[in-house]
């Protein structure tokens, strides 16, 4: 174990060095000693807290990871390494001391693929979240029931977690129904006067889920007509929400109310916080203080860099289904004059791009859109979209040149301009616009003079 | 025109895998622009089908327990089923499920029965067929060529006609009366016009009867000429 540690460490900081992936560390810990979770567990004192959802498992993370650092304790993450099996082996190599026990207060974990949860046979966690298991996007992972059996399978046998669910979620409130362990539960009362009821198939008899109302994807108040499937009830309730200038919601947990006030965007973010916000609590951490951090952090934003290039331009990387709807619904949410380019370049998936097909298009057709410009290899399949999914064909400009594109974008006529990228290029694109930034501002300097 | 033409969307949630709904919108969005009504009306797993009020039928395709799920409720509906197809109205099946509408599915493990609507096998093939395709295709005297992407593992043995000829041991889709069943996947009718304006055009004569020589209208379709130009 020394040996494999000592290299396990090595391996992971040269390839830090190198800025390469780090989850290779952990790949050849594990290789030389088949139990090295079991053992790295053993040796790292404090609580593991994991991860796991279709999506909002990063900005969950990050949040707890700013809150618990504000808050003076010692964390760890996988923030550096990847979230696959040897990430967080190399995450937890990386934290461990060579010699004797290892203290941190919090262990923080990601965990990616939701169809990769065999670490589960190695490591029990303390406390686990799940943000989501939106069936749009796990089935393109996996069959989708397969995935729901398998979580389930491993959560029966990790009696000692408190497990930290959306309940807004049918499918996990489902899992959570059948557990032994302590399980609480978040969600966001959203009630209003123009709720459509809605029928779903129930994930738990196939009897019909009435929905009195949905947030998103599977999310919002349900109720079977067959089974005992329903919102449970809701231990962390946001109420109140408003997303005008910024997020606005009032807590309610265990006969209190904490109002919330946080410059930040995103409906999807309200749920990251309150699994945020219901986390510490169970740690006695408590309300107020998460609240005070929160205040002073920087949630990840949909569109999480912002250039000025003659006007703001906002870019964001979509690399699944909620992030470029998340993307979309942002985009319509600008009361301004706008221009948007989609830029896709995965030439080998055909099959991974077919999701922008299932997206709600919608929110493009009441706003005040100057040009949708699509490039890259998968330019038309966007092209396609535009055209049948929205009522903006007649502003579409299609172009697989990139470079052009993005200068037609930029000199366009909209007063800010929305990028929403996937692929390859995502890395090269995002420095492109960097040294795009800094000419522009050292040429607007040289025509003051 | 007073009349609108009704789509049937055939179990939206189990045959959906890869953006399949999207041909349901092409559909839809080439009869508006025509000043054709159009109402879609989807249908989940064991809801009650009103065949005899539909005027074209998609079902995508899925995974294969999705499809066993599939199977087993329409086999309650095999009669209505049969009976639309004979009446000659259209029904676009896509991806792997054509393989439901078949006899037997053959693999090495089992034989799985088929809904036996069609006449036809299907045999797994030892490996994959994976990517993007063209193909020359011929429906009822019209020549077009079909562009779309194929991941399937299996082949249809009949004496159908088929959709393409890809070789002597393979034979891509089935043709019969206006049942198309094609094994390229997704939303494929965004890239192929014709077929979709093929299909909106026999629902349109079956429902229409009254207009003689009913036409289709031309419509703007810049995006896919350029599309194709590029790629045929």
């Amino acid at each position: 174990m020394l040996f494999t540690l000592m290299l396990g460490k090595l391996v992971v900081k040269l390839a830090g060095f190198a800025k390469k992936d780090m989850s290779i560390g952990g790949k050849i810990a594990s290789r030389m000693q088949k139990d090295i979770l079991k053992r790295l567990k053993k040796k790292i004192t404090g609580d593991f807290i994991f991860i796991v959802g279709a999506n909002g498992k990063t900005t969950t993370r990050n949040l707890l990871v700013d809150i618990f650092e504000k808050e003076g304790f010692n964390t760890g993450n996988n923030h550096h390494s990847k979230d696959t099996y040897y990430g967080v082996i190399s995450a937890l190599i990386e934290k461990t001391k060579i010699f004797g026990k290892t203290k941190v207060d919090y262990m923080v974990i990601e965990i990616k693929d939701i169809t990769t949860l065999s670490l589960f046979k190695e490591i029990i966690p303390e406390y686990l979240i799940i943000t989501n298991l939106i069936k749009e996007q796990l089935s393109r992972t996996g069959e989708f029931q397969i995935t729901i059996d398998n979580l389930k399978k491993y959560l029966q046998k990790m009696t000692s977690t408190t497990m930290i669910f959306n309940g807004d979620d049918p499918v996990i409130v489902d899992i959570g129904m059948d557990l032994k362990s302590h399980v609480i539960y978040y969600g966001i009362d959203d009630h209003n006067d123009d709720d459509e009821p809605e029928e779903r198939k129930c994930i738990r008899c196939n009897g019909t889920l009435n929905y009195s109302y949905i947030n998103y994807g599977q999310l919002g108040k349900y109720i079977c007509n067959s089974c005992d499937l329903e919102t449970p009830e809701i231990d962390y309730l946001a109420t109140n929400v408003s997303l005008k200038d910024g997020i606005y919601f009032d807590l309610w947990t265990k006969g209190n109310e904490y109002p919330f006030d946080l410059p930040s965007q995103g409906y999807h973010n309200i749920y990251n916080i309150l699994a945020a916000l219901a986390l510490l609590d169970e740690l006695d951490i408590g309300i107020d203080a998460g609240e005070l951090a929160l205040e002073k952090i920087d949630i990840e934003d949909i569109f999480v860099d912002t250039f000025y290039i003659r006007k703001p331009i906002f870019l964001k990387e979509a690399n699944n289904i909620s992030s470029f709807e998340q993307g979309l619904e942002t985009i319509g949410e600008d009361e301004g004059k706008i221009d948007i380019l989609f830029i896709f370049d995965d030439e080998d998936d055909e099959e991974e791009i077919t999701f922008i097909y299932d997206c709600d298009w919608s929110v493009l057709d009441n706003i005040n859109i100057e040009k949708i410009y699509v490039s890259g290899d998968r330019a038309f399949d966007l092209g396609f979209c535009i055209r049948y999914l929205t009522k903006a064909y007649n502003k579409l400009i299609v172009s697989e040149n990139e470079e052009m594109t993005l200068n037609q974008a930029i000199n366009g006529t909209g007063e800010k301009l929305y990028i929403v990228t996937k692929g390859k290029n995502d890395k090269n694109f995002e420095k492109t616009l960097v040294s795009m930034e800094k000419k522009w501002s050292k040429s607007k300097k040289w025509t003051r003079k | 025109m007073d009349e609108k033409i009704i789509i049937g969307h055939l179990f939206k949630e189990q045959l959906n895998s890869f953006g399949d709904a999207g041909n349901v919108e092409v559909l839809k969005t080439r009869l508006l622009e025509r000043n054709i009504d159009v109402e879609v009306r989807e249908y989940a797993i064991n809801e009650n089908i009103e065949f005899d009020e539909l005027d074209l039928i998609y079902i995508g395709g899925g995974k294969n327990r999705e499809k066993r799920l599939v199977a087993d409720c329409l086999r309650d509906w095999l009669m209505e089923l049969k009976e639309y197809i004979d009446s000659d109205k259209p029904l676009l099946v896509t991806g792997s499920s054509l393989s439901l509408f078949g006899k037997t599915v053959l693999n090495q493990e089992e034989e799985i029965p088929g809904l036996g609507i069609l006449d036809f096998v299907t045999k797994k093939l030892d490996e994959e067929i994976e990517g993007q395709i063209v193909m020359d295709v011929e429906i009822e005297g019209q020549k077009l060529a079909l562009v779309g992407y194929q991941n399937i593992n299996e082949h249809y043995i009949h004496t159908n006609e088929v959709i393409s000829k890809m070789n002597e041991e393979f034979k891509e889709g089935l043709l019969y009366k206006h049942f198309i069943g094609t094994s390229l996947h997704g939303p494929v009718l965004a890239k192929n016009k014709e077929l979709a304006d093929i299909l909106i055009k026999w629902a349109c004569d079956k429902k229409f009867e009254k207009f003689e020589n009913f036409e289709l209208a031309d419509l703007n379709d810049s995006l896919e000429n350029k599309y194709r130009k590029l790629v045929i």
